[in-house]
């Protein structure tokens, strides 16, 4: 009987411990993620901007990308660059999010679409509005495909990143690149 | 086209959207909700397996 009593004081003691232990760890990966997330935000930022159009659409996915990053974070074990993860749960997320958008066929009205819009403020850098403009003329998945080769991945790191085939990669940068040389072009002979 | 020569300018959009931070207390508020329901998992968890191997304990002691 007073060996059963032991076993369960020192079964609660570790049960305890444990707890506690947990909460330590909790509280670490909370100030780990508060870093991360400070330090990477304009990359968070700049990739939740160009699937939306208006600002209360932008918090909601930048939200819903936040709280992917922190139930993802366990699951990361560092063997890529912080950055890397980021870019792989926010594509992950907001593709899936448009998509499930797409499936509710929510169409926006003008009024609404310029209701706190996110348009790029006038006085940005030409090239700024040019890459906006660029960007905001592909599909969702090309959307992201170019920003992860402007930031120097390779095709076999971006498929990676975004579950793609190497190839279909490939195929989608070719397509992409002769369609904004079309834009390119076309834009080139309209009157300014 | 060549979209290498974009890459700056996707440093200076990254940098100029830099500035729309949201605090600590935010970023705190949005992932508190979800820690909390995994820790109460977690003590769900915690006790279901104290109870399991508290019986495997006494019933191997005989």
């Amino acid at each position: 009987m007073i060996a059963r009593v032991i076993i369960m004081k020192k079964l609660q003691l570790i049960g305890i411990s444990i707890a506690l232990s947990r909460m330590d760890s909790t509280s670490d990966q909370k100030k780990y993620f508060l870093q991360t997330i400070s330090r990477y935000q304009g990359l968070i930022n700049s990739v939740c901007k160009m699937y939306v159009v208006n600002k209360p659409d932008f918090e909601d996915m930048r939200q819903e990308v936040i709280l992917q990053l922190w139930k993802s974070l366990p699951a990361f074990r560092h063997e890529s660059k912080i950055s890397t993860w980021i870019y792989r749960v926010a594509f992950n997320t907001l593709l899936s999010n448009k998509r499930d958008t797409k499936k509710h066929s929510n169409y926006l009205s003008l009024s609404e679409a310029e209701h706190d819009s996110l348009a790029v403020p006038v006085f940005v850098d030409d090239e700024i509005q040019h890459l906006l403009f660029v960007i905001s003329q592909l599909e969702d998945k090309d959307k992201a495909i170019v920003v992860l080769y402007l930031e120097g991945y390779s095709h076999k790191e971006i498929a990676d990143i975004l579950s793609f085939t190497t190839t279909n990669i490939s195929t989608r940068m070719n397509r992409i690149k002769s369609r904004l040389k079309e834009m390119y072009k076309t834009s080139q002979h309209e009157p300014r | 086209m060549n979209l290498d020569k974009f890459r700056p300018a996707w440093s200076q959009v990254k940098a100029m959207n830099h500035f729309d931070q949201l605090s600590g207390a935010d970023i705190l508020t949005i992932i508190e909700n979800e820690t909390q329901e995994t820790m109460r998992f977690s003590w769900e968890r915690l006790a279901r397996y104290t109870v399991l191997y508290s019986l495997l304990l006494i019933c191997c002691q005989g």
